[in-house]
């Protein structure tokens, strides 16, 4: 990025060098005042060296990011590499504003907020063009290092810059810039709240992982001493028992350990109320996506298989069935791509969402559009567990926030769609879809076991 | 009255090292209106006058605010000190040397950003020499003033400054530097 900032132009200090120094000599001259002369003797120096140390190169530069992938909450560094050219004294680097990215300050201070009562974050650095840091040697020729500390604070593509970089002469009497950098992307991924469910999935149907089957075979949890058969493992003998008894030879068997399919639907039509960051206020949205990372978050780590869909007409994106920390991170990165956009259009009973029965879909929504209810309904009148986590309630408050808005009219119109909101929540309850709120931990506790023993009992029915 | 707040904003947002050097600009023009006070110019209101200029250009040192300085201290002496040549015009060449360094350092980089030590102490160093410069022009000025060259005028002193200008010119550029 090059513009007319992009070369060494005079300052406003060498404007007023030359303006005292011209006008005063003639004065002195003519009036005969050589105090005259020897008042603005050093400003006719400084302004001899400025001249003579006027730079003619533009430095070259370079803008990187310490890092391609951050959660939110994290720092990184805004990197700007700069050539040093001859006679370029000073050299300074400064991110601008950008909402969710904020500066981190290099000493202590004291907050200060601005006019609109926004807390002023420093996000500018100065750089000595000729010397090396602070009380360590001269730098060998190369460029010179800026580094900005910037805090991402809130989940998505954050962008950082276009970084403003500048540079001044001796007595900062010529300056080069500022001149903007291209502006990069930042990657960040959304911090999982607090949640950790200790009840188990329901319907595990692989062969791996962590839930107990109700078939016997490989796996870590004791089911029961039989006699020995041919195919058993020698160290699944157990020698105490098989000691005592007639001669026989008893093995210890166990029950196959399973993993189940979870389906993470995230409603991303709407996103309601401010969002204040990883420090502030969540919106729906923030809550949603918070949510969903938690929940494919436990689940992964239990060896369960997670997919996600997100439902918005901007980015309907999709993460296919899948397993492992890669796939995590597969995940949160989708889920930082998200943005909240309505799609009119959409039937959505008509929408294939390719979940097979067995499944347990967690559907994350703010439950504010009736697409989202109407899936749910769709699904779970297929057979699925569905489990719907209300995003708009304030785990706070542990209900939905009222409107803050000043206008009336949008207050009332704010209650009564709540209460239609309301009717709809009971309407699918009644079809059984469970209706939590996200509350943090242990919040999908209750609706998981209850959906387990649904299981179960469904399958002991069919077996008798 | 936005841009006021906004400038107020910048200075209580500044770093220390910022705020040093702030200080500096205020240091300056407090020592250009001692020395005119001592040299007999002005009055209490012209002395105040000097302050409260100081006081802009520490608000607002990247705007008009030193030339204004400027303009008003070097136009008050012209005007109001009888003298051509006296022991405060020393004092009074570095306040405003200090004003005009201060404020183009801080007028040159960001107020939130610290100002390195490195770049502190080489502009001091500068400004150092300058200083000393300026105690050799005022000494010669001394000089000239009390045994005037008989029909020269002031034409000594330019040329002695114009000489010191050339010298100081030629170390400039061809100075040994530390890179």
């Amino acid at each position: 990025m090059t513009g007319r900032n992009d070369l060494w132009a005079p300052t406003p200090a060498l404007v007023r060098l030359l303006t005292v120094v011209l006008l005063t000599v003639p004065v002195a001259l003519l009036w005969r005042r050589p105090d005259l002369l020897v008042l603005v003797a050093p400003l006719a120096m400084v302004l001899v060296w400025s001249l003579v140390t006027r730079p003619s190169q533009v430095p070259e530069r370079r803008f990187s990011l310490s890092h391609a992938l951050l959660r939110e909450g994290e720092q990184a560094l805004a990197v700007v590499d700069v050539e040093p050219v001859p006679d370029a004294d000073v050299m300074a680097a400064a991110v601008p504003p950008a909402p969710f990215v904020s500066g981190v300050p290099l000493e202590r201070r004291r907050e200060v907020a601005d006019v609109d009562g926004i807390d002023v974050k420093p996000t500018s650095v100065v750089a000595d063009a000729v010397a090396g840091e602070a009380g360590g040697p001269p730098l060998a020729d190369g460029p010179r290092r800026l580094t900005v500390g910037v805090r991402l604070t809130r989940w998505g593509v954050r962008r950082i810059g276009p970084v403003q970089v500048a540079a001044v002469s001796p007595w900062g009497s010529f300056r080069w810039g500022p001149t903007g950098l291209e502006p990069l992307g930042l990657r960040t991924l959304p911090q999982p709240v607090a949640f950790d469910s200790a009840a188990p999935a329901p319907h595990p149907r692989g062969l791996v992982g962590t839930h107990r089957s109700v078939r016997p075979g490989q796996g870590s949890e004791f089911a029961a001493l039989r006699p020995f058969q041919p195919g058993d493992r020698l160290r699944r003998i157990h020698w105490p028992r098989s000691t005592r008894g007639d001669g026989t030879l008893y093995v210890t068997s166990s029950y196959a350990d399973e993993d189940t399919h979870v389906a993470v639907l995230l409603d991303a039509h709407y996103d309601v109320g401010r969002s204040g960051g990883v420090d502030g206020a969540a919106s729906s949205l923030d809550r949603s996506v918070r949510a969903a990372a938690s929940i494919a978050e436990h689940f992964l780590r239990q060896g369960d298989r997670v997919s996600l869909r997100v439902l918005s007409a901007r980015t309907p994106l999709t993460v296919p069935v899948g397993t492992g920390r890669r796939h995590h991170v597969r995940v949160l990165d989708t889920l930082s791509r998200v943005v909240p956009s309505v799609s009119e259009e959409t039937d959505a009973r008509r929408v294939h969402l390719g979940i097979s029965a067995g499944t347990l879909v967690v559907m994350i929504s703010a439950l504010v559009s009736p697409d989202a209810l109407t899936q749910a309904a769709t699904l779970a009148g297929r057979g699925v567990s569905v489990v719907v986590v209300d995003a708009l309630v304030d785990p706070r408050q542990g209900e939905v926030v009222a409107s803050d808005d000043k206008d009336p009219l949008a207050r009332t119109a704010w209650r009564i769609r709540m209460l239609e909101r309301e009717r709809e929540v009971r309407a699918i309850t009644a079809e059984g879809v469970a209706v939590v709120p996200w509350l943090g931990p242990g919040s999908l506790d209750v609706v998981l076991r209850e959906l387990g023993r649904r299981g179960r009992g469904r399958g002991q029915g069919r077996s008798a | 009255m936005r841009e006021l707040r906004e400038l107020w904003v910048d200075l209580r947002s500044a770093s220390r090292s910022h705020l040093r050097v702030r200080a500096g600009i205020l240091g300056g023009a407090l020592l250009f209106a001692l020395a005119y006070a001592l040299a007999g110019g002005g009055n209490v209101i012209a002395w105040l006058g000097l302050v409260a200029l100081g006081l802009a250009v520490v608000l607002q040192p990247h705007t008009l605010a030193p030339g204004l300085f400027l303009g008003y201290a070097v136009a008050s002496w012209w005007a109001t000190v009888e003298a051509t040549w006296h022991w405060a015009l020393l004092p009074a060449a570095l306040g405003i040397l200090v004003l005009h360094t201060a404020a183009a350092l801080c007028a040159s980089v960001p107020a939130q950003a610290p100002v390195p030590v490195t770049v502190v102490r080489r502009w001091a160093e500068r400004t150092g020499l300058v200083a000393a410069l300026t105690v050799l022009v005022w000494g010669l000025a001394g000089l000239l003033t009390l045994r005037p060259a008989t029909g020269l005028g002031p034409l000594p002193g330019i040329v002695g400054l114009t000489l010191l200008a050339v010298l100081l010119a030629a170390y400039v550029r061809w100075r040994p530097t530390d890179r």
